[in-house]
């Protein structure tokens, strides 16, 4: 599975407009409004983009939020992967975000996280989840990608460096 | 984490796992390595909370912790090399711990492993 097989192109945000605190971006304070603010903007923008119904957004948010409360899903290396399973989805879907100050999400490695993707799935499809935080980890332990990730203003620019990369990343 | 090609159980040690963790060495157990194969029977498989889980308890242990599914391998001190591993629900693997404190490594996480989860599986 690669990351274009899933990933929403027009609910892609280049720059989120989620600020980092003023006095460090690992802030743990700082932690649950960001964390809400983020999920928020993502799950927004994949309704904005034809998935689920606006009715369907808060709960989808909650739920993403109370999967983050029985553990970070910041796995590291300035990465997150917020997720949640939902009956408002027949099949796995994401979408990606930017942040380019870093924003504090309680991960693993205490580092800010620059870099987040977000996936709802069915309740019935475990094999796709698995395959889709695989393809998002794979991807992102490669720096190159990473960088020229970061290095994208614009979610045309995200999707082409998507679909144009090698299945090995 | 190294290649899926199919087959059953651990293969030739002559290749690492990718890994960005930095690799312990502890002396080897006395009586070699000590393997557990255990059937996932967690309904969503082994996901990132079991991942973490996992990952968090075998850092506590000096010695190496590796799961097997075929022959694609994972350092168990890393959540990503685990969720590379993509263990589907109903499958096994084998746990295969090597190090001075192995057998007392072992039981805590083949239990990770072999848990249903007793989680709420709505999210």
């Amino acid at each position: 599975m690669r990351l274009c097989n899933f990933i929403v192109r027009d609910a892609i945000i280049p720059a989120l407009s989620v600020p980092a605190p003023q006095t460090d971006a690992r802030d743990p304070a700082a932690v649950p409004a960001v964390k809400e603010a983020v999920v928020r903007q993502m799950v927004q923008a994949l309704h904005m983009a034809g998935h689920f119904r606006a009715e369907d957004v808060d709960e989808i948010v909650k739920a993403v939020l109370k999967r983050e409360q029985l553990g970070t899903t910041g796995i590291g290396r300035h990465i997150a992967i917020p997720h949640s399973r939902h009956p408002a989805v027949d099949r796995l879907i994401g979408t990606m975000a930017l942040s380019r100050d870093g924003l504090p999400f309680d991960s693993l490695d205490g580092e800010p996280v620059y870099v987040f993707v977000l996936l709802v799935s069915p309740q019935d499809r475990p094999g796709d989840h698995l395959r889709a935080l695989e393809a998002v980890v794979r991807t992102m332990r490669n720096d190159d990608f990473v960088r020229q990730l970061r290095a994208c203003q614009t979610g045309d620019d995200i999707w082409a460096l998507l679909e144009g990369a090698a299945p090995g990343w | 984490m190294n290649g899926r090609a199919g087959g059953n159980g651990p293969g030739p040690r002559d290749t690492l796992p990718r890994s960005s963790a930095p690799a312990p060495e502890p002396a080897p157990c006395a009586n070699g390595p000590v393997r557990r194969v255990i059937r996932i029977v967690n309904p969503y498989g082994l996901h990132q909370r079991v991942a973490d889980k996992f990952s968090r308890t075998a850092r506590a242990f000096s010695c190496t912790v590796t799961v097997w599914n075929g022959t694609a391998k994972a350092n168990g001190k890393d959540i990503m090399d685990l969720i590379m591993l993509i263990v589907l629900p109903d499958s096994e693997v084998v746990l295969e711990v090597d190090g001075p404190d192995a057998p007392k490594a072992v039981d805590p996480l083949a239990a990770i492993l072999a848990s249903p989860g007793g989680e709420d599986y709505t999210i």
